[in-house]
């Protein structure tokens, strides 16, 4: 309308959250870990959009990168080992309006969490998740897991490991009603920012795979991958990830990829003549989300939730 | 509330299959609950099924009676609670911005194109300013909407222009206290509101929007343009005094006897005691030169004296006239507003009258006042002849002025309404501006649509008549200058009145004031106005050339190519699915808001929806023939977000043609589909597609021609060559090629081998240049893992973004760097040369370093 505008931006909150509003704790991880880049991007992330930190909440399981919810000054849940996932759907589905966050390792997710992982992606519940995959067991020092490469070298297996690893990327591809599937990397703050942030405005079960060294125990596989640039190839597609012209010159190989076709992203999960894809592998809108599905109950007060809790608890009682 | 019992009821509260997706949430004392105000709720098609034969038939008639203005047939269903589609959206004042509060700078010495623009531009330019690189003032940017909006509520309680300074001043502050910020953000944030309050322009005024807005940007425009014009005047009139004052001072100086020997003494001064002066005085000639006539020593007095009172020409800025009853509210009078101005109200309907008479009174002691600054400029250059110049300025009058002259000339402005000068006052408004005084007259528009029958169906057309359009009257006149203009765009309309204040020749500024007394919400009444085309904005400036074209700008108008605005509204139709529907805004959107205009619109249920109602817009482009059996409808939406049908009669379809009618005679006169250029444009056209076939068949025949003759001889060779080959294989062509051939292969790649040593000693060159001495950091590409600053915190520091830089090369040894650079998993930090030559193992160091640098 003529000197009319519809200006959504004209209610703002109060409150403005800088940096420091999401930080707690010195992280104690060992220096030169790639955790702290994506502890950094996650905070960048939240002040970015604004996210309410009283609305925000971090789950993990159990794992070096799992102490990341002790370093957000938001809501957390530091659950049990490989747990992290039938967390994070309880809160997602009961509170709709928080916004909810994944943390967990690749022995959380792909050892002893592999199950709740295939049912989570099924039920495709809106949340963000990062697996940290280091390809090692870090914290419990240096154990072999299950995304380590053939013939690692660790405590469990000093010879050198003997199966062939889990690739995290095609198990999630190989699970009905996949929504959300991308690949970035620590050392590369643009990439990885721009990931989340695409993870994050997905509706459902964003799966963000994030390719880490472990300075302490791994600290070579990170030295292969920078000295060998030639590895990793930009996945580019107007509609998916973009970077901006300066960030995506830090890469020297790109490919076009239509980020709706599953079979070419599958293709591309398999690292085939050790090269990595980074950037949306796949992405389906139209899932089904089982968050929809819930009543939310929403509108009630926490005496009239407690007394649920408590009716429910009473028919159990012996 | 949960108060069932049993097992099924309790735990089927977790589930809810129809439960909507659910974006927004808003935390009330009642708990958690969906933000609605967040949600867009798109306008719904609910169709239901049509009706019998019989009944579509009866209320088909029904609704043609209706449209032909047989009388209205209400059905069920009220009008209240229904806005047209693309209304809707607008309906919710908090999320709808406009222009103002609005900024007219008060400093009359700047550019007048940046005088006027909106707050919210002025504190984005202001912020732009010092944002650069490393500043962004991101939050401050992201805030800036929030000074806004307490400057508007600020000022729109006080109703009328403020100086802009302490209102924003105290807008920042309250932002300041309100928004908590912390850590390094709060410290860029406290360093960018100052910034902003020390780089806000100094002089300036807020005006908001009312019925007074036209009265407060026009007081503004004459204390700036007119004080601007005056102080410049006045500067020379000084000059031209003293400099008549020096002539006759020299005159005096002409006289001789004791006054010589006195006058001789006193030039030289301290050392008179040396010199005989009376002796001296009576070795000089008698008289220096010849004295000027008395005549003309008279004139020079006279000018002296009006021009020594020239600043009473200024001291009002303007002569008012306006009439007793028109500031409607009467919460102030205009005599406050236009306080630097001479106010005159008058009573009677004689408002052009008058206007010439006070134009004629005060125009008379002007004339003298520019009649006696050009005789002191001849004066001076010793130019004035007076067989010539006494002729000419004994006849001198306003229209000898020049149009610097005119424009200094403290205007006549007589403010009046539309509808007294279209009624009452017609011919002696046409006088006026056939006279070509350049008297200034705003009428003002405050009502809704003239001249369509209210209250009542019109049962034909006869109620229907062509608008006067008192701006295109105006433009008959030829050398006048028209603005019509509203208030809901402030910028346009201060440049139009800037133009037609300078410009010497009458003017009108019909101006479309939507206030609060007439409508609840006026600022979407105006939009709505210019968006219809029943009120199209425009400017007309007769002196700008002799071409017509060049004299329309109809520029700020929406969508100027169209008939009537299109907007994109998304729907979801009645099988749940998004459409995007292109929805024009016509004059029967616009009275619809308008409840007195409620007979003329008939709601039709959808049951009763069929082929024959079709949408306004392709009903008006339809053919005569077709008319009959249709009748048009606008869509609607009621309060359920619901698409509604609602029928239009004639008398609002006639008044669409009416409008349109109008808005083609502007597109026409601006260039814009213009009847001879689309005719001369398709002439043109057929011209050079005929021109072109011919040329193309020509062209194609010559080639086929060419072909033939080719290939005949093609043929010929290849036959002659074969034989050759044949008969003599010396004679073989194809040995040489070869040769050839590898020639040229072996001279490439010389040629590229050349490039690439180029090229190698070039990177080479740029890397030897690349090598600096200060240690530095890639910033963008840290992983913020804390390797470095582990190793020193006061040599390595986070920016804002938590990304190392380096921060104080001298806080620690070259060692350190060298390490740091080293233990980087990014391979970022290269370490430069030491800054100490004292420091051990350096040699070392420094090998080490020179795979980092």
């Amino acid at each position: 309308m003529f000197g009319l505008k519809l200006d959504m931006a004209c209610e703002i909150p109060d409150k403005y959250y800088s940096l420091e509003d999401y930080e707690k704790a010195e992280p104690r991880w060992c220096p030169g870990c790639g955790d702290h880049s994506v502890l950094t991007n996650i905070q960048k992330l939240c002040r970015e959009k604004q996210l309410d930190p009283a609305k925000t909440v971090f789950v993990s399981g159990i794992g070096c990168s799992s102490r990341f919810p002790h370093y957000m000054k938001t809501y957390g849940f530091h659950g049990l080992h490989g747990r992290a996932f039938p967390v994070a759907s309880g809160i997602k589905f009961r509170r709709p309006d928080l916004d909810v966050f994944v943390i967990t390792g690749d022995g959380d997710c792909c050892s002893i969490g592999a199950g709740a992982w295939v049912h989570a992606i099924r039920y495709n519940i809106n949340m963000t998740v990062m697996l940290f995959n280091n390809e090692i067991y870090g914290l419990t020092k240096n154990q072999t897991s299950p995304t380590s490469r053939v013939g690692t070298k660790s405590n469990t297996s000093p010879r050198g490991s003997i199966l062939p690893p889990i690739n995290p990327l095609q198990t999630t591809l190989g699970v009905a009603n996949v929504s959300f599937v991308a690949q970035t990397v620590d050392w590369n703050p643009a990439h990885l920012y721009a990931t989340l942030n695409a993870a994050h405005e997905h509706k459902g079960f964003s799966f963000v795979h994030i390719v880490q060294r472990c300075p302490v125990f791994q600290p070579d596989l990170v030295d292969e991958f920078t000295s060998g640039k030639d590895a990793f190839h930009l996945i580019k597609n107007e509609n998916g990830i973009v970077l901006d012209e300066k960030a995506e010159k830090t890469f020297k190989n790109s490919v076009e990829h239509d980020h709706t076709d599953i079979n070419a992203a599958r293709h591309l999960a398999e690292h085939e003549n050790g090269k990595f894809y980074l950037g949306l592998l796949y992405q389906n809108k139209e899932a089904q989300c089982y968050d929809d599905y819930g009543a939310h109950n929403l509108g009630f007060t926490a005496e009239q939730k407690m007394s649920v809790l408590n009716e429910e608890l009473d028919k159990r009682a012996i | 509330m949960i108060t069932k019992k049993n097992n099924e009821d309790t735990l089927a509260k977790f589930f809810n299959i129809d439960s909507p997706e659910i974006k927004n949430f808003t935390v009330t004392n009642e708990g958690i609950v969906p933000d609605e105000k967040h949600t867009p709720i798109w306008p719904k098609l609910v169709e239901s099924e049509p009706v019998e034969t019989e009944e579509m038939s009866r209320k088909w008639k029904e609704i043609q009676a209706f449209y032909r203005g047989d009388g209205a047939v209400l059905d069920g269903k009220e009008k209240k609670g229904l806005t047209p589609v693309i209304l809707s959206s607008f309906q919710e004042h908090d999320y709808v911005s406009k222009d103002f509060p609005f900024w007219i700078n008060g400093n009359p010495s700047d550019e007048v194109a940046s005088k006027c623009i909106s707050l919210d531009d002025v504190l984005r330019d202001t912020v732009d300013r010092f944002c650069s690189e490393e500043r962004k003032a991101k939050i401050l940017k992201q805030n800036l909407v929030r000074i806004v909006g307490h400057c508007s509520k600020k000022i729109q309680a006080l109703d009328e222009s403020v100086a802009a300074l302490p209102i924003v001043m105290e807008a920042i502050d309250e932002l300041k206290s309100k928004i908590e910020v912390n850590g390094d953000d709060a410290k860029q944030f406290e360093e960018d509101i100052a910034l902003l309050k020390s780089n806000f322009p100094e002089n300036g005024y807020l005006i908001p929007f009312s019925e007074k807005t036209i009265y407060e940007i026009f007081n503004r425009i004459l204390n700036n343009e007119v004080a601007l014009k005056s102080t410049d005047l006045l500067n020379t009139t000084k000059k031209l005094v003293g400099k008549l004052n020096d002539l006759l001072a020299v005159e005096r100086e002409k006289e001789t006897g004791e006054k010589l020997s006195k006058n001789l003494k006193s030039s030289i001064g301290f050392a008179d005691s040396l010199i005989n002066i009376d002796k001296m005085s009576s070795v000089n000639p008698e008289s220096g030169s010849e004295l000027m006539t008395q005549v003309r020593a008279e004139r020079i007095k006279n000018a002296i004296t009006i021009l020594e009172k020239g600043d009473l020409f200024f001291e009002k800025k303007a002569t008012i006239l306006a009439h007793k009853e028109l500031y409607s509210s009467k919460k102030t009078n205009l005599n406050d507003v236009f306080s630097t101005s001479e106010y005159i109200e008058f009573t009677d309907k004689n408002g052009c009258e008058e206007a010439v008479t006070q134009f004629n009174t005060s125009i008379l002691a002007y004339e003298k006042f520019i009649s006696s600054i050009r005789i002191a400029q001849l004066e001076v250059e010793g130019k004035y002849i007076e067989s010539i110049h006494d002729a000419y300025f004994s006849g001198f009058e306003w229209r000898m002025f020049t149009d610097e002259e005119m424009a200094c000339f403290p205007p006549v402005i007589l403010i009046t309404e539309l509808s007294t000068l279209k009624s009452d006052e017609l011919t002696s408004f046409s006088k006026l501006m056939s006279q070509n005084i350049p008297i200034k007259i705003i009428s003002l528009k405050r009502d809704s649509l003239e001249n369509y029958k209210k209250n009542g169906v019109s049962s034909d057309a006869t109620h229907f008549v062509f608008r006067q359009e008192l701006a295109a009257i105006a433009i008959a006149h030829r050398n006048t200058y028209v603005l019509q203009s509203s208030t809901i765009s402030p910028e346009y309309l201060f440049q139009g009145l800037s133009e037609g204040l300078r410009n010497f020749s009458p003017a009108l500024f019909n101006i479309l004031c939507p206030s609060n007394v007439n409508y609840s919400s006026p600022y979407m009444w105006g939009s709505a106005a210019v968006e219809s085309r029943d009120f199209p904005q425009f400017k007309y400036n007769g002196n700008l050339s002799s071409q017509w074209g060049s004299r329309f700008d109809v520029s700020n108008n929406p969508q100027t190519e169209t008939n009537w605005p299109l907007h994109s509204t998304k729907i979801i139709t009645s099988e749940d699915e998004e459409e995007v529907w292109e929805l024009p805004f016509t004059i029967a959107d616009y009275t619809f808001i308008n409840t007195s205009y409620s007979a003329h619109y008939l709601y039709i249920d959808s049951k009763y929806w069929n082929d024959k109602l079709i949408p306004l817009a392709d009903y008006l482009s339809l053919d005569q023939k077709d008319v009959p059996s249709k009748v048009p409808f606008i869509w609607v939406v009621d309060e359920q977000s619901e698409l509604q049908k609602m029928a239009v009669s004639i008398s609002i379809v006639l008044a669409c043609k009416e409008r349109l009618d109008f808005w083609d005679y502007l597109q026409e006169n601006a260039g814009i589909h213009n009847y001879h250029v689309d005719e001369a444009i398709e002439r043109e056209r057929n011209h050079f597609k005929s021109v072109s076939e011919e040329e193309i068949a020509k062209v194609r025949n010559e080639l086929n021609e060419e072909i033939e003759r080719v290939r005949e001889k093609t043929t010929e060779e290849a036959m002659e060559k074969l034989t050759s080959f044949l008969l003599d294989m010396d004679n073989l062509p194809l040995t040489s090629a070869k040769v050839s051939n590898s020639e040229v292969v072996v001279e490439e790649k010389e040629e590229a081998d050349l490039i690439e040593s180029t090229l190698e000693e070039e990177i080479k060159e740029e890397k030897e240049e690349a090598v600096i001495e200060e240690p530095w950091i890639e910033t963008p590409s840290c992983t913020t893992c804390n390797e470095c600053t582990d190793i020193n915190d006061r040599m390595f520091s986070y920016n804002a973004d938590k990304m190392a830089y380096v921060a104080d090369p001298k806080a620690g040894t070259f060692k350190e760097l060298v390490d740091a650079a080293v233990l980087c998993p990014v391979h970022i930090i290269h370490p430069g040369k030491p800054l100490n030559a004292n420091e051990p193992n350096l040699e070392e160091l420094i090998k080490i370093a020179e795979e980092y640098n």
